[in-house]
């Protein structure tokens, strides 16, 4: 018989190492649309334009992945009762890390810079990588039991492929490696966007939608389809450095297309529709549908149409930045809620969480990003004017969230004092 | 995952499925279906709280020796759950709408993430470490229901 183990609270992380994982998260966001709205226009919308090639970066790495390995470290043992190894050591690394990665990309792209890719690949290796480490280590304890713990066991090796086939582009414009750009390329995006960030999202959807907002469960037949519904196509596309070519593209969009729809007929048949942030949710599932179906039909529309613009909005911030919006909206009111009651004697009552972060001011935010959404998908018809407003609203989208979760931590540290 | 355990989750559901009826009553500031849910919930919740801790838990403890592990996470959890229910109950008496629907709000984000940790974990646990879990709870269940 197995040794029991222990449980939640007793091995989770304390709210502060999970705190500097997720709370710069917004502000970086605001440094991306200021970025866009601020940074040299010449190129966009095209893909490979250095301001989008940035954008990307910062999003990515600089907001993203700091959130998303925040989260596992207190997924890991909430969710499998399995802890992260060295999260307290970790953990602080993490936003310095990946902010260091994302500013040296940047830096590499907008200045034209050897070194910034230099810094950019060595941060990533070594501080991304030890986190990748730690996450291989405690997948390998999990015990699958659904498509979350499923999600949780093998979800480290998606970022380790991504960061790898990243690190060796960035070696490549360093040193001018000799490398298959287009597959290399074409791999390192399909890992981070599909092998990483959709698969960990629809494992944290499975478990956050049903409980947060009373989604119905994913089917146990449909969830047993995570992840390889995404990654066997990805293992597939990974032959393709040996020159073995396949439509793993194609077999991969459609895997996209599928979550999409799961995604979206969940958010529909959600029965706390009236939460503040249950919009979000259901954009970031029309948004991995239309990019799925974009990436299905990329081949056949017009090659002038801002296709790659398109499906990094729709991946980025309606796939990805949305539902992050709408869990920090979450778990930062309700951690803070929680050691509250930790700390106050038994008699005080704890503030709810809505008191903690009232939603009428949510809505606004919500409002913001979705309206900051829209206009990134517009920015292609006049890029030269409308970066400005773009990028400017969604840096006050973000910054407002980011303004409102220290609100939030500024009443802890009133109510904690009384 | 045994017919007990099953039964088990089943009830969290049911509770779920009566706070948002609650909630949906709350915010349509209607009374009369507000407290009738609210009464349903309650009941439901504090049956299967005294359920896990007169019953299952006690003999999870037994199995495994554990006495201040994942069951003292629980226990203590029920306690603050306990309070948040009697909170709401007042809120309710004083048709404060706004206040309730905040306080049931935490509730149910705070239920809900007790339940991940009971199915998630303990269930399994109590699963793999409590040899007649079956017969435990089915004669509790059947006392429960009467």
């Amino acid at each position: 018989m197995n040794t029991p183990r222990n449980l939640a609270f007793h091995l989770a992380p304390s709210p502060g190492v999970i705190f500097g994982c997720l709370l710069p998260a917004p502000w970086l966001g605001m440094v991306a649309g200021l970025l866009l709205a601020l940074g040299p226009v010449e190129g966009l919308p095209h893909r490979f334009a250095p301001l989008s090639l940035s954008l990307v970066h910062v999003l990515a790495l600089g907001m993203l992945l700091p959130v998303m390995l925040g989260a596992l470290f207190q997924l890991f043992p909430v969710l499998a009762g399995v802890p992260v190894p060295a999260t307290r050591w970790l953990a602080p690394l993490v936003a310095p890390c990946c902010v260091g990665t994302a500013g040296g990309l940047v830096w590499g792209f907008l200045g034209g810079s050897p070194m910034g890719f230099i810094l950019g690949g060595a941060m990533a290796t070594i501080g991304v990588g030890s986190v990748v480490i730690a996450l291989v280590v405690a997948g390998w304890q999990v015990i699958p039991t659904n498509a979350s713990t499923r999600v949780l066991r093998w979800i480290a090796w998606a970022l380790l492929a991504t960061v790898l086939l990243g690190t060796a582009l960035a070696s490549a414009l360093a040193y001018g490696w000799g490398l298959p750009l287009k597959s290399v390329l074409d791999l390192h995006v399909a890992w981070g966007a599909g092998g990483w960030l959709a698969v960990l999202l629809a494992g944290v959807a499975a478990t956050v939608l049903p409980m947060f907002w009373q989604t119905p469960k994913l089917d146990a037949r449909l969830s047993g389809l995570l992840p390889g519904l995404i990654w066997l196509p990805l293992a597939l596309g990974l032959l393709e450095l040996a020159g073995l070519r396949s439509t793993w593209r194609s077999l991969c969009w459609l895997g996209l297309c599928l979550l999409g729809c799961l995604l979206l007929y969940a958010t529909l048949k959600a029965k706390r529709k009236h939460d503040v942030a249950w919009p979000l949710w259901c954009v970031a599932a029309l948004s991995w549908w239309l990019a799925a179906v974009l990436g299905l039909l990329e081949g056949v529309l017009p090659a002038d149409w801002p296709i790659a613009w398109w499906l990094g909005v729709l991946i980025l911030v309606g796939g990805a930045v949305l539902p992050i919006n709408a869990m920090l909206g979450k778990i930062i009111p309700f951690l803070v809620w929680l050691h509250l009651r930790r700390q106050l004697p038994a008699q005080v009552r704890v503030p709810a969480m809505q008191t903690l972060l009232p939603p009428a001011l949510q809505w606004i935010q919500v409002m913001l990003v979705l309206f900051a959404w829209l206009c990134l998908l517009m920015l292609p018809i006049a890029p030269a004017k409308l970066a400005l407003p773009a990028g400017l609203l969604f840096a006050v989208s973000q910054a407002s969230l980011g303004a409102l979760l220290l609100y939030v931590l500024s009443r802890y540290v009133q109510l904690a004092k009384t | 995952m045994s017919d007990a355990i099953t039964r088990l989750i089943f009830q969290h559901h049911e509770c779920d499925d009566l706070l948002a009826r609650l909630e949906a009553a709350v915010q349509q500031r209607d009374l009369y279906t507000g407290q009738r849910y609210f009464h349903e919930a309650e009941q439901a919740m504090l049956a299967h709280f005294e359920l896990e801790e007169t019953v299952l838990f006690p003999a999870f403890e037994s199995a495994t020796g554990l006495l201040h592990g994942p069951t003292e996470v629980m226990r203590d959890e029920h306690y603050a759950m306990r309070d948040l229910l009697e909170n709401c109950r007042s809120l309710l008496l004083a048709e404060d709408y706004a206040a309730l629907q905040a306080e049931l709000d935490t509730l149910f984000i705070f239920i809900q993430q007790h339940n991940a940790k009971e199915e998630g974990v303990l269930y399994p646990m109590c699963r793999a470490h409590i040899g007649d879990l079956g017969a435990l709870l089915a004669h509790t269940h059947a006392s429960c229901t009467t």
